[in-house]
């Protein structure tokens, strides 16, 4: 009785204690286009407390009462102070003033959820402004390009937009636009990304410290976020390139209420040539991107966003062929070919106490690719054969989810929500119709078609996470998520825990602890280095188990020096039942039985990253090198490298990126790039051997690999430039010219590598072919701001 | 449609003037590694394997290599090189039942390398239930992008077999032996056109591209004259398939037999073999295989296919799946059942 009424007293006390705080809350903003500022700093000056603003801008503190003296900043604005005497909870809602564009930080991350200050490691913030000023493939600025500067990250296969994070597949990234994962990233077989800057705010890129919320990949996140619109004028941008155009467009609906953004970008190669095509032969291809978002600002305490992407890429072939001696048989045949995604969502914010505030979001995600063909033979005795077929493969997905950010005391930040998937994949269907006729009357006609085969899936996540200041020194951020997927009958759940660890040792010093732990529950089926339209999502089925990665890292960062930061990771991941095609098996485009083509095996990945990087300055960018290493392993039964250990596909021991940025005026700027690659392991048959027909017993001398990815390639080097102009026009426009090279000095790296033939059409023995995709091109952009 | 995408790929990859260079291969390190293979089957007397080196100039076949068999962890056999013409196979006259623990050593005669191959001999079908052949007129025989390679007359087999209970199973079906009349044609420079005939009984090729079973589920699809969507379907010339489609049931194949077909053919050196079947018996076989002969048998297929051109492809070279530990090749175990049938033209 008495520890209980002790325990009572204590309570009490607990409670007197915390009623003896208030919450400062609100929204963080441009102050000019009142678009929110994802990731704002807040400090309390005087202290070691603070917080950051969430994905929508909004902000709150737990503070005792009393004076108060708060610092809001964030990378690229001027901050701003704000003295209060605290006595209740308080709305304040900040508009920050950006800096002076000479002065502007070109590279951001500092003082947010992301880089040195955080409390998760391996997160950055990757600016728009950072995007912009990477000097890119035909001008065509790109998130993935940027994002495989950073250490850790590695390209795939020379010149691609590829994303390998941390030894892990092109597979593993959980790519998401506004909250909504994307299935295909890439245009133009993996050139280019989907994502076109004008329409992006902030991406951060997560590589370890995964907050709770995000499931679904074992490797990275990418959260693109666009942008919400201008509350206060109408302004844009449109640019023209070598490959495509662009134009942006926003402003207010109701000025401080409502707001709209579109953007827009096409590619228009397709619409230059086709002109200058013969008649009989025509070919194109073409791609688009379309973003717009409409923003409602109902109170301080309500918003509505609702955002819609759609993209694509089309491929037309049309072909005519005419023989006889008066030309009079005829046949036109020809492919078309579109494949891309749709998504949609609508997203409720609402603010139910200062110390609570949820996101509602309701969304569908729709990715098809659909090829259609035909061909039409005429002849002159009025015989006529048309076949026509399609082949069609796409995932629907309709999701619900909620979010809550609640701060209920100074030292905790508590994140918690649930989500519900519901996917509909459907990875091929096709149909073949062939009519015969002659004078009319038709002889033949016969369709072929492939049963359609719908494969629903359920997914379930819940997730919590807090974030918690245990000491002025020392942050502490357990997460747990919890996901279920139910499909074919079979339900897999998993348990994810996930915790990082901040110690500021010392003022400029911080050392750094993450534990990670990720499950995946749909492939990416393909045995290309490229991407290719055919490349099909699949869900895990009854016998194929969720993939799962368990990731341990470690880091110390360094601030010491104004303007400059330092910080070393290291990390260890251990993969297990991720896939591999079995030894001799691949995916031709179809779905049918690849349960049968792949293994299931381990996988652990290791490295050190070192960043040395300039943030301020004239002159800014940074110095990436990553020494790595990624390996794969299967049971011998397995069908899969002998049940040996093997390098994994992309595994580049040294990589060094560097990054440079310098504005010499207002008007001037160039930017450059220069990334080194040790060899990546490659498959090359480096001996003969044999092998015997079952039929007759007879053999027969091949060409013979060894081991998978048993050789090294050779080194790779590329040195890209990107010169900026810019003037300031009467009319108050900017224009700006964009000249870029890539690959500056025609470094011939290699993208493949394959036995050379010789002179008799056979396999020569002791040569290869190196095949180089990208050597130096040249490109310029020129884009008017208004 | 593969074709049609790597030629889309290329095409891209060309637009934006890709460059060819030549590298010199390394091989320094490269270590040379035995090679078995042999397809053994537990209804023959003898089996034979062949013992190879590879190498990466050419292969050698090692003679008077040591072979030793071990049948359920007994000592069965030391192994002999045939005699004669067939010095590069090495003949087990051991006899292997459904379910024995096979284990075959072998060590190279300086005893520098050694590799083992251990399996289970699979258990055969209960039987093959029945089979039917009839003669169809104008088949068409489909490639594999769906185009008509060739309309003619052929014999449609029909078998059907239980599949074994209880287990994942792997299965061949065996190129029927059917007794063909071979017809060599050639040009001989003094006495001009000339012509051997003889009647033999041989393995025959068939056509499986509309049975589901053998497809795996991916019927190749009439696409007229020209690629058409359907999917880059590789072709199982060596009738290879496992039970999922019809696990603990039964099944029917059905395949297509060419009355006629070439064998061989050379417009340069003017000369052709043809192959013409005849009525008579033909024997039809179902093969249980080991996992791992089945694995071999669909790499062969793909590295064998015109949707597959390693110089081209950009999956690169095939690694061919192998049961050899310590080396390479397969050496596969089989447990068949076979039934006559009767062709009649």
């Amino acid at each position: 009785m008495k520890n209980a009424l002790l325990a009572l007293f204590m309570s009490a006390a607990a409670v007197g204690l915390y009623a003896q705080h208030v919450t400062v809350s609100g929204h963080i903003t441009d102050s000019l286009s009142r678009e929110t500022l994802i990731g704002s700093t807040v400090h309390v000056l005087g202290s070691s407390d603070g917080t950051t603003s969430n994905s929508f801008g909004f902000y709150t503190i737990t503070l005792p009462v009393g004076e108060v003296a708060l610092s809001y900043s964030y990378s690229g604005y001027k901050p701003s102070e704000r003295r209060l005497q605290l006595h209740r909870d308080t709305v304040i809602n900040v508009s920050l003033r950006a800096k002076d564009l000479l002065r502007e930080v070109v590279v951001e991350a500092d003082r947010t959820d992301a880089g040195l200050h955080a409390t998760g490691m391996g997160i950055t913030d990757v600016s728009i402004s950072q995007i912009e000023h990477t000097p890119s493939l035909l001008g065509e600025t790109d998130v993935i390009r940027t994002l495989q500067l950073l250490p850790g990250v590695q390209s795939g296969m020379n010149g691609m937009a590829g994303l390998y994070v941390r030894g892990g597949a092109g597979d593993e990234n959980l790519i998401m636009l506004d909250g909504v994962p994307i299935y295909k990233v890439d245009h133009l077989f993996g050139f280019f990304s989907v994502f076109t800057p004008e329409a992006m705010k902030k991406v951060t890129f997560y590589k370890s410290s995964f907050p709770a919320r995000y499931n679904g990949r074992l490797s990275s996140v990418v959260d693109v976020r666009t942008r919400d619109g201008d509350m206060q004028r109408y302004h844009g941008s449109a640019s023209i390139g070598l490959l495509t155009s662009r134009l942006n467009f926003e402003g207010p609906i109701v000025k401080d209420r409502t707001s709209f953004s579109l953007s827009a970008r096409t590619s228009y190669w397709d619409w230059v040539a086709r002109p200058f095509m013969p008649k009989d032969s025509k070919f194109g291809y073409k791609f688009y991107d379309l973003n717009a978002k409409l923003n409602h600002r109902f109170s301080d305490r309500d918003r509505l966003y609702l955002s819609f992407y759609q993209g694509q890429d089309r491929l037309k072939s049309d072909y005519e062929d005419k023989w006889g001696a008066h030309d009079e048989y005829t046949e036109r045949y020809g492919d078309n070919m579109r494949w891309g995604n749709t998504l949609a969502s609508l997203r409720w914010n609402h603010v139910f106490t200062d110390q609570l505030f949820a996101n509602a979001t309701v969304s569908t995600n729709n990715y098809k690719m659909q090829l259609k063909s035909y061909d039409k033979e005429i002849t002159p005795a009025g015989r006529s054969e048309n076949a026509s077929g399609s082949f069609r493969s796409s995932i629907h997905d309709v999701t619900a989810q909620i979010d809550f950010d609640y701060d209920p005391r100074p030292q905790h930040r508590i994140q918690f929500g649930a989500a519900y998937t519901r996917h509909n994949f459907r990875p091929e269907s096709s149909s073949t119709e062939i009519v015969e006729s002659a004078s009319g009357k038709v002889m033949l006609d016969t369709t072929y078609a492939m049963p359609v085969r719908n494969i629903p899936a359920d997914e379930v996540m819940m997730y919590a996470e807090d974030s918690w200041r245990l000491t002025p020194t020392l942050h502490l951020t357990p997460g747990l998520a919890y996901t279920l997927f139910h499909v074919d009958g079979t339900s897999y759940s998993a348990l994810q825990p996930r915790l990082s660890l901040r110690w500021q040792v010392a003022e400029a010093w911080a050392v750094k602890a993450a534990y990670s732990e990720m499950a995946q529950y749909i492939h990416l089926l393909t045995s290309m280095p490229i991407a290719m339209p055919t490349d099909l999502w699949v869900p895990i089925t009854s016998n194929i188990k969720p993939e799962r990665a368990s990731q341990f890292s470690l880091g110390a960062y360094f601030t010491g020096l104004e303007g400059w930061e330092t910080s070393v990771e290291g990390y260890y991941k251990d993969l297990r039942n991720v896939l591999e095609y079995r030894d001799g098996m691949s995916f031709f485009g179809f779905s049918g039985s690849w349960e049968n083509l792949v293994a299931v095996g381990t996988g652990r990945a290791a490295g050190l990253e070192f960043l040395l990087r300039k943030t301020t300055g004239r002159t800014t960018g940074w110095l990436a090198y990553t020494l790595a290493k990624s390996t794969r392993k299967f049971s011998r039964d397995s069908g899969v490298n002998d049940g040996q250990r093997f390098p994994f596909t992309f595994d580049r021991r040294h990589t060094l990126n560097v990054v440079v940025n310098h504005k010499f005026s207002q008007r001037l700027d160039l930017d450059g790039t220069w990334m080194f690659h040790s060899g990546e392991a490659a498959t090359v048959a480096t001996q003969k051997g044999t092998v015997m027909n079952p039929n007759d017993g007879t053999l027969k001398e091949v060409y013979y690999v060894p081991s998978r990815n048993n050789y090294r390639l050779p080194c790779s080097h590329t040195l890209s430039l990107g010169l900026n102009v810019r003037k300031q026009l009467k009319c108050g426009a900017e224009r700006t010219w964009n000249v870029s090279v890539y690959n500056a000095y025609n470094a011939m790296n290699p993208t493949l590598v394959y036995r050379k033939y010789d002179d008799w059409g056979g396999y020569s023995h002791d040569k290869l072919t190196k095949f180089t995709l990208l050597p130096c091109i040249p490109s310029f952009t020129l884009t008017y701001k208004w | 449609m593969k074709k049609l995408f790597l030629l889309l790929a290329t095409a891209a990859l060309l637009a934006v003037a890709a460059c060819e260079h030549d590298l010199d291969i390394r091989t320094d390190g490269e270590q040379q590694q035995l090679s078995l293979h042999g397809y053994i089957s537990a209804d023959s007397a003898v089996n034979r394997i062949v013992v190879a080196m590879t190498g990466v100039k050419e292969t050698t076949i090692v003679h008077q290599p040591i072979v030793e068999v071990y049948v359920n962890g007994e000592f069965r056999e030391k192994c002999r090189e045939a005699e004669g013409g067939q010095e590069r196979y090495v003949v087990i006259t051991t006899p292997f039942h459904p379910g024995d623990r096979v284990r075959i050593e072998v060590k190279t005669p300086d005893g520098k390398h050694h590799a083992y191959v251990e399996e289970t001999v699979p258990q055969p079908i209960e039987g093959i239930k029945s089979v039917t052949a009839e003669l169809v007129k104008d088949h068409k025989f489909l490639g594999e992008y769906g185009y008509i390679d060739e309309t003619a007359d052929a014999f449609e087999l029909k078998l059907t077999f239980a599949d074994n209970v209880g287990s994942a199973d792997f299965y061949r079906f065996a190129s029927p032996l059917v007794e063909v009349t071979h017809e060599h044609r050639y040009h001989d420079l003094e006495e001009g056109y000339k012509e051997d005939i003889e009647r033999v009984v041989m393995p025959v090729k068939f056509d499986c591209t509309q049975d589901p079973i053998l497809m795996e589920g991916n019927t190749i699809k009439p696409s007229g004259d020209l690629d058409m969507p359907t999917v880059g379907n590789i072709i199982n010339n060596y009738g290879v398939f496992t039970d999922k489609l019809f696990r603990d049931r039964e099944a029917t194949l059905c395949v297509y037999l060419p009355l006629k077909f070439h064998l061989s053919y050379s417009s340069m050196y003017d000369y052709q073999n043809i192959a013409t079947l005849e009525s008579g018996v033909a024997t039809i076989t179902v093969e249980s295989i080991t996992a791992s002969e089945y694995y071999y048998l669909k790499a062969l297929n793909t590295s064998e296919s015109e949707a597959y051109d390693e110089n081209s492809d950009l999956t690169g070279p095939i690694r061919l799946p192998s049961n050899v530990h310590g080396g390479t090749g397969l050496i596969g175990f089989s447990a068949s059942r076979s039934v006559k049938c009767i062709l009649t033209k």
